[in-house]
């Protein structure tokens, strides 16, 4: 399974999708200049969205060179991983169209909740789609030492391409729509009775939206997250309204963390990219979605025939 | 903060939030209101007070008079949002819609926009030409 040809004799236009699973800084470093190196001397744009203390070990190896690579934060640039194609990838590949682009991006971290990871799953997964097609290289380094196995299993079927201090290989067990389906279930029932509960249609969307200020407001989010919080609400109560029949559910209750808005309408969202994509200007829609993902700390979502609900979590 | 610049201030927002699901988009000088939007043509410039909601309700008539001032193809389009409530997505992606539509130079003036449109453009736009916000 080793692959022996060198990448660039494969398929030159080729999307690659590589993880390196990494054990300790040395190994971390080890797996990730020579990739950026190697994009600097072939003059290729190279970005890396990592989370701090990873930004910080690579910039101190960089040295100059680190002024030639686009450095961002992952844990602030990809809190919610629902942004991460859209805000860091794609806009990163798509303001350089000409050539190879190289990104690292590191969406996964120990710390990540057991609310988030479903999200950072599904999203490694749709990064194949998202990228199908194009000559971009996104190399996603996985912490070996102190990820949980599941994690590393399962990044071995989002990632056709698995790569350590041994080497790399294609990974056998590669199932990237597999695992988008498996992500897209009934999310659970919140622990405690939602505080706010509304039956809406056309004629309440300015209730849906007070709503949102008042209790957001109440459990304390900053100024600008009520705002923020508002905007989100009131693009899934409007695509309720064009796309979810008409009528939905809008509940509100706080975790420990978040406060959470869930929208439930009778929708069914097909495009399994919907909000993570950029969207033309003379395009019809989708832009609400991708709003939603910028603006939201996490968004989780279930849908299918028998209708839609998404989440999205504002941290308190 | 600049002058008023709207035929009948007080008309257009006593008219506007409580027309909801009527709509006059026939009239002949391009205002028209429908689900709580009211547009109402400036005297002094090419432009419109706008008032009341941009969403989903709303969104084909917010479109289609962006649309018509900037096939004119004026030098400047101004708006005047001060008595506009709410704005979505799609609604903020016709004003960048419009200022790309007007030839070089061309620009959209924002007036005193509420906070909303701001955060959705910065947002979703960062780098959007020919946009201009004035007050706040």
């Amino acid at each position: 399974m080793t692959t022996t040809e060198a990448p660039e004799a494969a398929d030159a236009g080729a999307f690659r999708h590589p993880a390196l699973f990494y054990r300790g800084a040395e190994e971390y470093l080890a797996g990730t200049v020579p990739f950026i190196r190697a994009g600097l001397a072939e003059g290729e744009p190279v970005a890396a969205a990592v989370p701090g203390p990873n930004l910080a070990l690579l910039r101190a190896e960089l040295g100059r060179d680190a002024d030639r690579v686009r450095l961002l934060d992952m844990t602030r640039a990809g809190r919610n991983p629902g942004r991460i194609i859209p805000g860091v990838l794609r806009a990163f590949a798509d303001a350089h169209p000409e050539g190879r682009v190289r990104i690292i991006g590191e969406p996964i971290w120990p710390s990540r909740s057991d609310t988030e990871y479903p999200a950072c799953l599904q999203h490694e997964a749709l990064i194949n789609l998202a990228f199908a097609g194009r000559p971009v290289t996104i190399l996603c380094p996985y912490d070996a030492a102190a990820l949980k196995p599941r994690v590393l299993a399962d990044a071995a079927a989002t990632h056709p391409v698995l790569a350590d201090r041994d080497g790399e290989r294609a990974s056998d067990r590669y199932a990237a729509e597999q695992v988008i389906d498996a992500c897209n279930l009934p999310l659970p029932e919140p622990a405690g009775r939602p505080e706010a509960v509304l039956r809406f249609d056309a004629r309440l969307m300015q209730r849906a939206r007070d709503m949102v200020v008042e209790r957001a407001g109440r459990v304390g989010l900053a100024e600008n997250r009520v705002l923020d919080a508002e905007l989100a609400v009131n693009e899934l109560t409007g695509n309720t309204l064009v796309h979810g029949g008409g009528k939905g559910t809008l509940r509100i209750w706080a975790e420990p963390e978040h406060l959470v808005f869930e929208v439930a309408d009778k929708g069914h969202i097909t495009d399994p990219l919907a909000g993570r994509l950029p969207v033309a200007l003379t395009s019809p829609g989708g832009r609400g979605l991708l709003l939603v993902n910028q603006l939201a700390d996490l968004v989780r979502f279930h849908t299918g025939p028998q209708g839609t609900t998404i989440r999205v979590y504002f941290a308190r | 903060m600049m002058g008023r610049d709207r035929a009948d201030p007080t008309a257009a927002v006593r008219n506007g939030v409580r027309t909801v699901g009527r709509d006059t988009r026939g009239d002949s000088h391009g205002s028209g209101s429908m689900a709580g939007l009211r547009l109402e043509p400036l005297s002094q410039n090419t432009g419109l007070a706008v008032s009341g909601q941009i969403d989903v309700r709303s969104r084909d008539l917010w479109e289609s008079a962006l649309e018509r001032l900037a096939d004119a193809g004026p030098p400047e389009i101004r708006l005047e949002l001060a008595e506009l409530e709410t704005v979505d997505a799609g609604g903020a992606a016709a004003l960048v819609a419009a200022a790309d539509r007007l030839d070089g130079g061309g620009r959209v003036v924002l007036c005193d926009p509420p906070r909303a449109l701001c955060r959705i453009l910065q947002v979703l736009w960062p780098d959007a030409t020919g946009i201009e916000v004035w007050g706040q």
